[in-house]
C-alpha cells in the first residue's frame, strides 16, 4: 500500500463563534490521485482543506490529526507549517485575479515561490514553468499585470506559482467557479499534470466528474460517502449524495430537482444523522444514532447493495414528481422588443462595441434563454432591455410603447421607469443593501415616487411576509440582514424584492451561478414558476443544458451579435 | 531576477499611456488654478472696508477726505472694473509678477518669497514627522490587530484626531516650552527650534492618516491575494511588507495629498503661536489691513502648493498601481 500523502484522522474544527465546521473528518490522498470535496456551500469542504496548510484563523480550535507527508499539521508550530507551504503543500484559490498582488507582474507572483523561501528563482525557469502549462508568448505575457491576463489564464500562471515547489499536495478551492464553463476543464488538466496530489474543492459536479479520480460528499461537517467517481457519481448510495446530484442540471434529465429543507446550523449541537431532517429514507433511529462511515458511505438505512432497505420507496428520490408541466397563458401582447439595437462604449479614443447588433421579441410568460462566452455582449443586452442603458442605435419596445431609442439620450417612455422590468443577479449578497434589514430590500420597489400610496413599516412588513412565502422562505426573521442568510436564501430575498414590484418583465444575469447545484435547482425552479403566472423572463447565462432545461427557447450570443 | 534580461515591450510604448494621464492631469490643474484665481477675485471685493481708507489710516491720516480716497484709487487701481483689474493682474501673474503689497509698496511675489523657507521648513518638518508617526502606528495596529498595541494606538489616535491644533500648541507651550525649558517660544524660524510647533501641526494629521493606513491595511491583509501568498510559505512580516502596504498606500496617498496642501495653507495658527516668521502669520497682518495683492497672491501660492501635491501624489499612484495606467481604476 502507497504511503499517503496527506492523511486526515478525526479531524475536528470548531471556530471562535461557536460554529464547528468540521466534525470527524477522516480520509487519505495518495500520491498523484485528485480526491474532490463536493457538497453544498456551508458544509465545512473549504475548512476541510485549508485546516491542512494551517490558513484558519488563529482562534479556530483544531483536534484530531493531520499528516502532511512526514508532518503532523495539529498542534505544529506557525513556523513548521510555514515551511511546508508552497513546498510539500500548494494552495489554488478561486478566483485568480484576487490571488494575485494587482499591483506586480505576474513573473513576480510566480518568483514568489522562491522569495517567499529566501531563495532566487533559477533563471529562466519562470517561464518555462509558465509556457509548459500551455500559456502562449509566456516570456512577453509574464511581465504584464494581473489585470491584463483572460481568468483562464491566469488561473493557470497561479496554478505554475503553487507547482513551482513540486509540491507533494496541491489544495485547489473551487478553482473553477469564476472561470467559464469552457476554460474551466483546461484549468483542471493544467492542475493534473503538475503530477501533485490534488484536493479539489468544488460544487461543480460536472468538473468533478470529468478531473476527479475520487469524490468525497460532505455535508454539514462530515464525509457521508466516499468512493471513485465513477461509482459514486453513477451509483449514489447515501441519500444526501442522491438528492444532490438529482439537483445537479444535466442536459438529458430535464429541469433538476431541488433538495428540500436546508443544511443544519452548525453552531448547534446535532444528534443523530446530520441530513436525516431533510432525508426521505430517515428511521427513527437516524435521529438519535450517529451514523458512522463504513465501507464509503455514512448511512445505515441501505443494504449491501446500497438500496435502502428499511423502506419501500426503492429509487424513489431520483425519481421524485417532476415539475409540473408548465403550460402558460399566452396573451398575444409582446412584454419587450429590441429592434437591432446596438450599444456602443467610448473608451477614450477607442470605441467598444459591447453588442453589435441584436432583435429580439419576448411575450408573456416566456422565458427566453441567452448564452455565450463571456464577454460576447450578453450583460449589456440585458441593460439595454431594462432601459438601465440607452442603446446607441436601435430601438426598445416595452409593452407595445417605444421606450428609448438610438440617438435620443433620454428614455422616451415613463412605463420604464415603474418597476416594468426588474433585475436579479448574479451575486445576491453583493445586490441587497448590507445594512438593510430584508424586509426593507424587498418592499423598496414600492416606495418608488411614482407609487400612489405610502406605505407604513407595519405594512411593508406584511407584504415582505408575504412575498417572501411565495419564493419558499416562510420562517424567515424579517429583520435578518443579508450577511446573516445562506447564499441561496439572499437569491430568493432578491427574487421576492423583484416580485413586489410586480414587473411584467425579469431579467436574470447568471442568477445561478454563485449557487450549489441543490440551490441553484430551487431558484430554477422558482424563476420557472414566476413565468407560468405570467412574467415574462430573459436569462442569461453561459451555461447551455441549464438554458436549455429552463427557458422556452434559447439564443446564443457571440461576439456582441445575437442569433436566433 | 532572471526576467529582467528578457525582452519585453519598448519602455516607450508602455510609457505612452503614463505620459498621456499626467498631461491630462497637468491641463486639469492649470484649470483648477484659473477657478481659484477668480474665486478669490470674485470674493475679495465683498469683505467690508475699503482697501484705500485702511491704508491712509494705517499712514496716520486720522480722517481721510474724500479726494484722498479717491486719488489713492486711483493710484491702486481700485478704480477701474473689477474684470479689467482682474484680466491684467492675471497678465501679470502669467509672467511672474504678483503685483505690489499696498502696504509696503515692495513685489508681493518678493515679500512671500522672503517668509516661505520658514513655512516650508514647518510644514515639511510636520509632514515628515506625520508620515514617520502614521506609519509607525498604522503598521503596528495591524500586525497587532486586536491585540493591546492596536487598542493603546486607537485611543492615543482619536486622542489626537480631535486635538485641535491650536490647542494642542497653546499646550506645549505652556507644558513644554515654559515648564521644562524645551525650545523657545520666541524662535526666529531657525531649524534647532522647529521640532514642537511642526509635532503641534502634525499631531491631528498624523492621527487621522494612521487611522486610515491600519484600516488600508486590515483590508489588504483581509485580501485573497494575501491568504495565497500566506499559503505560499510568505512570512507574516513579508505578507506585511511585501503586500499589505504597497496595496494600502493607495488610499493612504490621496489622503496625504489633501492633506500636504492643507499643510502650507493652515501652519498660520501655528506660526502665529510660535511667533514663526512663515507666510501664515504675515498673511494674518495682510487681510486685517486689506492687502489684495498680498491675499491674492498667498492663495495663489497655497492654491499651487495643493495641485502640486496632488499632482506627486497622482503620479506616485500611477507609478505604483498598474491598472490606473491602463486607464482603469484601482
Amino acid at each position: 500500500m502507497m504511503q499517503p500523502v496527506l492523511q486526515y484522522d478525526q479531524v475536528h474544527v470548531q471556530y471562535a463563534n461557536g460554529t464547528h465546521a468540521v466534525r470527524g473528518v477522516s480520509f487519505s490522498l495518495y500520491p498523484g490521485e485528485c480526491l474532490a470535496l463536493v457538497g453544498e456551500s456551508g458544509c465545512g469542504k473549504t475548512t476541510m482543506a485549508r485546516v491542512a496548510l494551517g490558513l484558519l484563523p488563529p482562534s479556530a480550535q483544531i483536534e484530531g490529526s493531520i499528516r502532511l507527508g512526514d508532518t503532523e499539521i495539529v498542534g505544529a508550530s506557525a513556523e513548521t507549517i510555514r515551511r511546508l507551504r508552497g513546498l510539500v503543500a500548494g494552495l489554488v484559490a478561486q478566483n485568480p485575479f484576487e490571488a494575485c498582488n494587482p499591483l506586480d507582474p505576474v513573473a513576480d507572483h510566480v518568483a514568489e515561490a522562491w522569495h517567499a523561501h529566501d531563495q532566487t528563482p533559477p533563471r529562466g525557469l519562470i517561464g518555462t514553468a509558465l509556457g509548459q502549462l500551455g500559456i502562449a508568448g509566456a516570456l512577453h505575457q509574464m511581465r504584464r499585470y494581473p489585470h491584463q491576463w483572460s481568468g483562464g489564464m491566469l488561473q493557470r500562471a497561479t496554478i505554475a506559482a503553487a507547482a513551482a515547489h513540486q509540491p507533494l499536495v496541491m489544495i485547489a478551492d473551487e478553482p473553477t467557479s469564476a472561470l467559464d464553463a469552457d476554460r474551466a476543464d483546461a484549468t483542471l488538466a493544467a492542475l493534473r499534470e503538475t503530477g501533485a496530489a490534488v484536493l479539489l474543492v468544488s460544487h461543480d459536479i460536472g468538473v468533478v466528474a470529468r478531473h476527479a479520480d475520487r469524490v468525497a460528499v460532505c455535508y454539514a461537517g462530515r464525509i457521508v460517502e466516499i468512493g471513485p467517481c465513477a461509482e459514486v457519481l453513477t451509483q449514489p448510495r447515501h441519500p444526501y449524495t442522491r438528492g444532490l446530484l438529482a439537483a445537479t442540471p444535466h442536459a438529458s434529465a430535464g429541469l433538476p430537482i431541488p433538495l428540500a429543507g436546508t443544511p443544519p446550523k452548525l453552531n448547534e449541537p446535532i444528534a443523530g444523522c446530520a441530513f436525516a431532517p431533510r432525508c426521505a429514507f430517515a428511521v427513527p433511529t437516524c435521529r438519535t444514532d450517529d451514523p458512522p462511515l463504513v465501507d464509503g458511505v455514512a448511512c445505515p438505512v441501505l443494504n449491501a447493495a446500497g438500496e435502502p432497505k428499511a423502506l419501500h420507496r426503492g429509487d424513489e428520490i431520483l425519481e421524485m414528481q417532476p415539475f409540473p408541466p408548465f403550460w402558460r397563458k399566452r396573451a398575444a401582447a409582446v412584454v419587450v422588443e429590441a429592434r437591432k439595437v446596438a450599444k456602443r462604449y467610448d473608451r477614450g479614443a477607442r470605441a467598444v462595441a459591447a453588442v453589435q447588433t441584436a432583435s429580439l421579441a419576448v411575450q408573456h410568460g416566456e422565458i427566453v434563454g441567452i448564452s455565450g462566452p463571456s464577454g460576447c455582449g450578453k450583460s449589456t443586452l440585458l441593460r439595454l432591455l431594462a432601459t438601465i442603458e440607452i442603446p446607441s442605435a436601435g430601438e426598445v419596445w416595452l409593452d407595445g410603447a417605444l421606450a428609448s431609442r438610438g440617438g435620443t439620450p433620454h428614455l422616451l417612455n415613463p412605463l420604464a421607469r415603474t418597476g416594468f422590468v426588474m433585475p436579479i443577479f448574479q451575486d445576491p449578497l453583493g445586490s441587497l443593501d448590507a445594512r438593510w434589514p430584508i424586509w426593507q430590500s424587498i418592499t423598496e420597489p414600492l416606495t418608488a415616487p411614482h407609487r400612489a400610496r405610502r406605505l407604513s413599516i407595519p405594512q411593508r412588513r406584511v407584504i415582505a411576509r408575504e412575498w417572501l412565502e411565495s419564493v419558499g422562505l416562510d420562517h424567515i426573521d424579517l429583520d435578518a440582514r443579508p450577511h446573516e442568510l445562506s447564499v441561496g436564501q439572499c437569491q430568493r430575498v432578491a427574487i421576492a424584492r423583484a416580485l413586489t414590484a410586480e414587473p411584467r418583465l425579469i431579467i436574470a444575469d447568471e442568477p445561478t451561478s454563485a449557487l450549489d447545484a441543490s440551490v441553484a435547482a430551487a431558484i430554477l425552479h422558482l424563476l420557472a414558476t414566476t413565468a407560468h403566472n405570467g412574467t415574462a423572463m430573459v436569462v442569461v447565462s453561459h451555461d447551455r443544458p441549464l438554458l436549455t432545461v429552463l427557458c422556452d427557447r434559447v439564443l446564443t450570443m457571440d461576439d456582441g451579435v445575437l442569433l436566433s | 531576477m532572471s526576467i529582467s534580461t528578457l525582452p519585453t515591450r519598448s519602455p516607450l510604448m508602455s510609457a505612452l499611456p503614463l505620459v498621456r494621464a499626467l498631461v491630462g492631469r497637468l491641463l486639469q490643474a492649470l484649470l483648477t488654478l484659473l477657478g481659484i484665481s477668480v474665486i478669490i477675485w470674485a470674493l475679495l471685493p465683498l469683505a467690508p472696508g475699503d482697501p484705500a481708507q485702511r491704508l491712509l489710516q494705517a499712514r496716520g491720516v486720522q480722517d481721510p477726505t474724500p479726494l484722498q480716497v479717491a486719488a489713492l484709487r486711483t493710484e491702486l487701481a481700485l478704480d477701474r472694473p473689477l474684470p479689467v483689474q482682474y484680466a491684467e493682474w492675471l497678465g501679470r501673474a502669467v509672467r511672474g509678477d504678483l503685483s505690489l503689497s499696498y502696504q509696503t509698496g515692495r513685489p508681493v511675489l518678493e515679500e512671500l518669497g522672503k517668509r516661505l523657507p520658514a513655512t516650508l521648513l514647518l510644514a515639511g518638518t510636520a509632514l515628515v514627522l506625520s508620515l514617520l508617526i502614521a506609519l509607525i502606528g498604522g503598521l503596528l495596529g495591524a500586525a497587532y490587530h486586536e491585540r493591546w498595541p492596536d487598542q493603546l494606538i486607537r485611543l492615543l489616535s482619536q486622542v489626537g484626531v480631535s486635538l485641535p491644533a491650536f490647542l494642542a500648541g497653546l499646550l506645549a507651550l505652556r507644558y513644554i516650552v515654559v515648564e521644562f525649558n524645551i525650545g523657545r517660544v520666541l524662535s526666529g524660524g531657525q531649524w534647532q527650534y522647529v521640532l514642537l510647533p511642526a509635532l503641534c501641526l502634525a499631531i491631528s494629521r498624523a492621527a487621522d492618516w494612521a487611522q486610515l493606513l491600519r484600516a488600508s491595511l486590515l483590508e489588504a491583509l483581509g485580501a485573497n491575494y494575501t491568504l495565497v501568498a500566506s499559503a505560499r510559505g510568505a512570512t507574516k512580516l513579508r505578507v506585511l511588507w511585501r503586500y499589505a502596504l504597497p496595496n494600502a498606500a493607495l488610499p493612504f496617498l490621496t489622503a496625504i495629498g489633501v492633506g500636504i496642501g492643507g499643510l502650507i495653507g493652515g501652519s498660520a495658527i501655528i506660526e502665529a503661536i510660535f511667533t514663526w516668521p512663515g507666510i501664515g502669520s504675515y498673511v494674518f497682518a495682510a487681510i486685517a489691513a486689506r492687502d489684495f495683492p498680498v491675499v491674492q497672491g498667498f492663495v495663489l501660492l497655497a492654491g499651487l502648493s495643493y495641485i502640486t501635491a496632488s499632482l506627486c501624489v497622482d503620479l506616485v499612484a500611477l507609478l505604483v498601481d498598474p491598472r490606473l495606467r491602463d486607464g482603469g481604476h484601482a
